[in-house]
């Protein structure tokens, strides 16, 4: 075929490979295809040229070479639940949709491991996995709906990670199409495989390096016991406060939690989870492990709290008790909109002892704006998620918002934070990368994804900021060759 | 598959949402496009196409709304009538958006809207206008059917698609189930164990199908109720409730039965009415929505959607008196869509089969997943639906129950064919005819409290 | 953290001349700041030289001989520690720092890296990472991997590059931490890395059960792993003809007790217990027998496989090896890993071909088999690296990438890169 591939000749290409009911090209059809779950305005929403829904790596592979000859950009998407606008096309292009691939594939106990399909639902995992006492421990506060693949694409965390550790550490290999459409293992179950750690650069990768078709995950056994604590602090800042003490006195709970007076407002009359109306934040604090550990540790973060100002510390052990002290905080999002008709879910890092100064920022850009900005988070490891609530219907509004979170993201910053604690950069915060990272940090970060993706075809315009990667090959052996030409600092 | 100039071509012949009931926009504007619908949904669980999803069938509203869709797109008739209605979907988003109305209402659009085949008139007409209008003539061709059955002029029938026309492929099936005498309004009501106090007065929405096909569950209920001390009556002048005309979009009239059964039971004060039929009770609980512009009824359909409750949620509300009978079985419950996720009833169903001595009840996988019964969906969309019933069948026989318990007549047909299709011998029952089993039947004097077809209603 | 600095200060290097594999550099040079390495690597690489790095020389012997080496690049002059927020539990320091000193400064807060790789105290953060090692602790904390959070790399194109950074949570890009784990130098040499720390355990104690049997001490231990005792390591080893089945219990000092009163009770038979210090020094002993030790012949494998073989692995490899005439004094397997380290001896009579010959032996038994120490003229011309890895081409790519003139290592990494 022709570097251009005519229309008419791309649908029955793809219709070759996927068959007729997997391929969508009328414009109507693509119309469903261009968000995902980032904000609108947050994020340019974009139609590809066309969606194809294989049910095989070979059907995957065959859509990238054929992409490559039609010199069109392809684009990995899963459930579509990212806040980043990963998997919205910014060129046209193929979207790949792995929601077709969902089987779990093996589920091996005793080497505790599970090979998935891209597309199986990350909570169905654990849930087949529970009987044999085992769980995927990632858990996004969008496990119910998300995929394994956009979880391997986003690096994703969640409330447990605090002491299992994101995506990242519980991918032991993954099959992956690279751009030039051959299919590769990297990593497995054995240690000690040679070579680069590619396993460990395709997660977080974004969907820019290559598409996964299967992924090895490692499975957690089932603590032997799990405590939840629930302490109401008057206001936030003895509630962060606490936070850092406990963390400083070298407790690693399963889960810390963090939610603010406004996010109590709206989820104790929706969930009557007991949360006090009247304090200022409740922390919401899971400990596991073996049954003395847990009493034990369990007491200690009781004084830890009692001494930071705690008006109280409850706790739960029964399942039924615990689920409902959970509710409140996984139910959080979707209770926000007894509070307004329209929210934008924020995501950045500080270190864990600027947490009460970032919060006191937080909330003077909430004045600044008039914006009200509720606070459920991850305070163990200092992940915000400020909630800001709004309107769009009121003009302007929208505009304030990314205004204020231009704040946030500033403030973090300058603290010494991330840009992004895991809902990934995609093309909401490309802009903001320059503001964490100088050139030659981004011109390595280039070299990663000109090694398997030279011409720049799997999810062009993400995590770079605009126009990054437009034309010239940004990378270090071009700076490398500026070196050669006589600039030398010896 | 079209090729790409068409399709612009259709786009650029635009017409957005007019006349009645558009969908609203603030309803339709509430959707932030999450995904968390996503696995809820049945017809995306079986297809993993975005447009299938609760998600992309609100943004293909909203684009018709924003006219970058035309109304009359192939896709966006076909995706708002591939929709189970079966509100999963509402019962796990986080922004609340209510989809159930808005479905409805889009296709209300399309009803008016688009140019209908002439033979697909002809059977809407006779199948949800002419019969489900008048009991009358509903319970005469049910009677015909029985017969038809029993003499073998069912084979003729099915060959000449008039069950399958009427929506009752599957009643061959049922023959022992189908009751041999019509529940008709205000002929029978029953009076409570006075044993039991307070005493309460119930009246018991008989429906179309629950009072005819399903007659004798009706009684059960009524003797359940009876027995947890409730005098039941069934009000006269009452109709079908119009659920399958609001899920097919024909707005104006599901209307006209809803001010027909608001008027029925308009003279029975603030008693509950009672429902045995998941969908009906979810209608019937939406009057005051679907009547809200009526100024003559809006007020009164908002007063009548808050008396209904669904028979479990009845039982619920008061401690109730321990079942008489034993029974060792083991059974699984099929949660009736319209009960589960467009009434949020979940616990009441299970908790009423565990207060049965003896009986086990072994949950299904995705017990809360549709079957694909939807109304009249498994006549419409065959393919879709059996596969659903197929999963349900399939989740069903894991659990080696004997029988399934459901709450809604479309998913005790639905189950009991796919079970049958599936070569599984289990029954599946209603919850009000298991109930009935465990206080002994209808042949247990004490709980037949009375039953006398010359009672005057009121 | 200047009350730490002077812990870890830097310790001049003050050789004038080094060698690796017998290969000996004209010229050492140890840079004092993160853009003089640059500098170095760029000068070298605008020169054609080849430069190799070395921070503690712990594990000099790893990897295939050097093509060349014209420049030694010493890390120690790096060593500082640049950010310590004990609160935080991050740490930020120098490539040159020696784990030895970093773990003591840590553990003045009550924290520590949990690691314990063989090479040890004098093993350099940025030798570390560069090798990506571990030891027996990988089985309930992982390794480097899971607590690496920032890095900063000097590249042969002059640069100097960060990423990741000071949070425990981080997904600001690709994850290049990952990418320079391991990858020996090659491309581009560590100057600094974040790491998070983790409180260090209140008590610990090990285990040590003695069988006549590899396949007694394996079942054993498969049944320790599969309940749910809480154990910080474990590992099955043929130490002196003797099977071992050690368990390390890490944590609060009732749990430690309670646990280690049951683990022992379940092992049965001929127990040692060791506890707190001598417990920690068990182990720092039983890694070190994975360490070359200077002047001898000895090879050091390491093989992996799939978890719930290691026993079949094992007792493969000391099968196998008996049958080819090369004797196996000691062996550690990690059960909940799938690996098998051995230290084999072939003798007077060992050579490149007979070294070649064991590697396709154990390649045959295992799924990756990797020589981690030979003596050098057996290594000549072999991948001791094993196996050419799937996607080969993508990891020349990034060689080309960031060192197009291979600078760095040349040849020393896997694939003769």
């Amino acid at each position: 075929m022709d570097t251009r591939v005519d229309r008419y000749s791309l649908v029955t290409s793809l219709e070759n490979i996927v068959g007729k009911d997997a391929v969508f090209t009328r414009a109507a059809d693509l119309l469903v295809y261009e968000y995902d779950g980032s904000v609108d305005g947050a994020v340019e929403t974009a139609m590809p040229a066309a969606v194809a829904l294989p049910t095989t790596a070979q059907q995957v592979a065959d859509i990238v070479l054929l992409a490559r000859r039609a010199n069109l950009p392809v684009v990995a998407r899963g459930a579509g639940t990212g806040l980043s606008g990963g998997a919205v096309p910014q060129q046209g292009g193929i979207i790949i949709g792995l929601t077709r691939m969902n089987r779990i594939l093996e589920i091996d106990r005793d080497d505790r491991t599970a090979l998935v399909e891209p597309g199986v639902i990350n909570l169905e995992l654990s849930e087949a996995t529970i009987p044999h006492r085992f769980f995927f421990a990632p858990d996004p506060s969008s496990q119910k709906a998300c995929t394994i693949g956009g979880n391997v694409a986003e690096n994703s965390g969640g409330p447990h990670c605090l002491k299992y550790g994101v995506t990242s550490n519980h991918i032991l290999g993954l099959e992956v199409v690279l751009p030039d459409g051959r299919i590769v293992w990297t990593g497995g179950r054995a240690a000690g495989i040679s070579g680069y750690d590619l396993t460990g650069a395709m997660v977080g990768s974004e969907g820019m390096l290559g598409i996964v078709t299967k992924a090895l995950v490692r499975l957690t056994p089932m603590p032997e016991a799990t405590l939840v604590l629930l302490a109401p602090f008057a206001d936030i800042d003895s509630a962060s406060h606490a936070t850092t003490r406990i963390i400083s006195a070298g407790i690693v709970p399963a889960a810390l939690e963090m939610m603010d007076n406004l996010t109590i407002q709206a989820v104790e009359p929706a969930y009557h989870a007991g949360y006090p109306m009247d304090a200022g934040a409740v922390l919401l604090i899971e400990i596991d492990g073996i049954a003395d550990d847990v009493r034990g540790t369990g007491e200690e973060i009781a004084t830890i709290c009692a001494e930071a100002g705690a008006t109280e510390v409850r706790s739960a052990t029964s399942q039924a008790e615990r689920d409902l002290l959970w509710k409140g905080r996984k139910m959080a999002l979707g209770a926000m909109g007894r509070l307004a008709p329209n929210y934008y879910l924020h995501d950045t890092v500080v270190p864990r002892s600027k947490l009460p100064a970032t919060l006191r920022r937080v909330d003077e850009i909430s004045r600044d704006f008039d914006l009200p900005i509720a606070n459920v988070f991850h305070a163990g490891d200092g992940n915000l998620h400020p909630l800001m609530l709004f309107d769009r219907r009121i003009a302007g509004s929208t505009e304030r918002v990314l205004e204020a979170s231009k704040e946030i993201i500033t403030y973090c910053v300058e603290v010494g934070g991330a840009l992004s604690g895991e809902h990934g950069i995609g093309t909401e915060k490309s802009g903001y990368m320059t503001m964490v990272y100088t050139a030659d940090d981004l011109a390595a970060m280039a070299g990663l994804k000109n090694s398997f993706d030279p011409a720049g075809m799997f999810n062009p315009d993400k995590i770079f900021p605009k126009g990054y990667m437009c034309g010239e090959v940004r990378a270090l052996r071009m700076q490398a060759m500026a070196q050669k030409l006589g600039i030398h600092a010896l | 598959m079209a090729v790409a100039a068409d399709t612009d071509a259709n786009l650029l012949r635009l017409g957005g949402f007019s006349g009645k009931d558009i969908p609203e926009d603030d309803l339709l504007r509430a959707c932030v496009h999450c995904g968390m619908c996503l696995p809820a949904c049945p017809t995306y669980r079986l297809t993993g196409q975005e447009m299938s999803s609760p998600r992309g069938r609100l943004w293909l509203m909203r684009a018709v709304a924003d006219d970058r869709l035309d109304l009359l797109d192939p896709l966006f008739d076909e995706q708002m009538y591939q929709c189970l209605n079966c509100r999963a979907c509402e019962a796990v988003c986080p922004s609340g958006v209510h989809y159930g109305p808005l479905v409805e209402a889009s296709r209300a659009q399309l009803e008016q809207h688009r140019p209908r085949s002439l033979s697909d008139r002809v059977v809407r007409r006779i199948g949800l206008d002419w019969l489900f209008a008048d009991s009358w003539r509903l319970r005469w061709i049910v009677n015909l059917l029985r017969l038809s059955q029993r003499s073998g002029l069912t084979v003729l029938a099915r060959k000449m698609g008039i069950l399958k026309a009427l929506g009752m492929a599957d009643l061959e099936a049922l023959t022992p189930a189908i009751s041999r005498r019509a529940l008709v309004p205000g002929n029978e009501r029953w009076d409570a164990d006075l044993s039991i106090s307070p005493p309460r007065r119930a009246r018991l929405f008989n429906g179309c199908v629950m009072g005819t096909v399903f007659a004798n569950t009706n009684r059960a209920a009524a003797r359940v109720m009876a027995r947890n001390g409730s005098d039941v009556d069934v009000p006269v002048a009452q109709l079908c409730c119009g659920a399958l005309h609001v899920h097919a979009g024909m707005m104006e009239e599901a209307r006209v039965l809803a001010r027909t059964n608001i008027d029925a039971f308009a003279s029975s004060g603030d008693d509950p009415i009672v429902v045995t039929a998941a969908g009906c009770g979810a209608a019937l609980k939406e009057y005051g929505y679907i009547l809200k512009d009526d100024p003559a009824y809006a007020e009164s359909a908002r007063t009548f959607s808050a008396r209904i409750r669904d028979f479990t949620e009845y039982l619920g509300e008061r401690d109730l008196v321990p079942p008489t009978r034993t029974i060792r079985r083991q059974v699984t419950y099929q949660e009736p869509c319209h009960l589960v996720h467009a009434q949020r009833i979940s616990r009441q169903p299970r908790d009423l089969m565990n207060a049965i001595s003896g009986l086990e009840l072994i949950e299904m996988k995705e017990s809360s997943l549709c079957c694909g019964s939807a109304g009249i969906y498994n006549i419409v969309r065959p393919d879709m639906a059996n596969e659903l019933g197929d999963r349900k069948a399939l989740h069903a026989m894991e659990t080696t129950a004997s029988e399934v318990i459901t709450a809604n007549p479309g998913c005790q047909m639905q189950v009991g064919a796919s079970l049958r299709r599936n070569g599984s011998t289990a029954k599946v029952r209603h919850i009000a005819d298991l109930l009935d089993e465990a206080y002994g039947g209808a042949k247990t004097k004490r709980s037949v409290i009375g039953n006398s077809a010359q009672h005057a209603t009121r | 953290m200047p009350s730490n600095e002077s812990r870890v200060e830097s310790r001049k290097s003050r050789e004038r001349t080094g060698s690796i594999d017998g290969i000996v550099a004209d010229e050492v040079v140890a840079p004092e700041d993160p853009q003089a390495v640059a500098a170095v690597l760029a000068d070298a690489a605008a020169c054609g030289h080849a430069v190799a790095p070395v921070g503690g020389g712990t594990a000099l012997g790893l990897g295939n001989p050097p093509e060349r080496i014209d420049l030694i690049l010493s890390t120690l002059n790096l060593g500082g520690i640049i950010d310590y927020e004990p609160s935080d539990l991050v740490l930020s320091i120098g490539a040159g720092a020696r784990f030895g000193d970093v773990q003591a400064v840590l553990g003045e807060h009550g924290q520590r890296l949990p690691l314990d790789p063989p090479g040890g105290a004098d093993a350099t953060i940025g030798g570390l990472i560069a090798t990506a090692r571990w030891g027996p602790l990988r089985y309930s904390n992982g390794t480097l991997r899971d607590l690496l959070i920032g890095i900063a790399v000097a590249h042969p194109s002059g640069t100097v590059s960060h990423a990741g950074g000071m949070v425990v949570k981080n997904v600001t890009g690709y994850d290049m931490p990952r990418l320079y784990l391991g990858s020996l130098g090659t491309l581009g040499v560590v100057v600094s890395a974040n790491f998070k720390v983790l409180p260090r355990p209140r008590a610990e104690a090990t285990i040590v059960a003695s069988f006549h049997g590899a396949e007694e001490a394996f079942s054993q231990g498969n049944r320790l792993r599969g309940g749910r005792e809480p154990l910080a390591a474990l590992e099955v080893a043929l130490v002196d003809d003797r099977w071992l089945l050690a368990a390390r219990i890490e944590g609060r000092e009732r749990t430690v007790d309670d646990v280690a009163g049951r683990v022992a009770a379940f092992c049965g038979g001929d127990i040692v217990r060791q506890n707190g210090w001598s417990s920690a020094e068990w182990w720092a002993e039983y890694v070190s027998r994975q360490q070359p030790t200077a002047g001898d012949h000895s090879v050091i494998v390491r093989c992996g496989g799939r978890p719930k073989e290691t026993a079949i692995l094992a007792a493969g490899i000391v099968a196998a090896m008996d049958t080819i005439d090369v004797a196996v004094p000691s062996l550690a397997a990690s059960p909940g890993l799938g690996t098998v380290v051995a230290r084999l001896e072939l003798g007077a009579v060992g050579s490149r071909e007979r070294l070649a010959g064991v590697q396709d032996v154990l390649l045959g038994l295992a799924d990756t088999a990797t020589i981690l120490a030979a003596p050098p003229s057996w290594k000549q011309g072999l991948d001791v690296w094993g196996r050419l890895p799937e996607g080969f081409d993508v990891m020349q790519s990034l060689r080309q990438q960031f060192d197009p003139a291979r600078t760095v290592n040349p040849g020393r990494f896997a694939g003769f890169l």
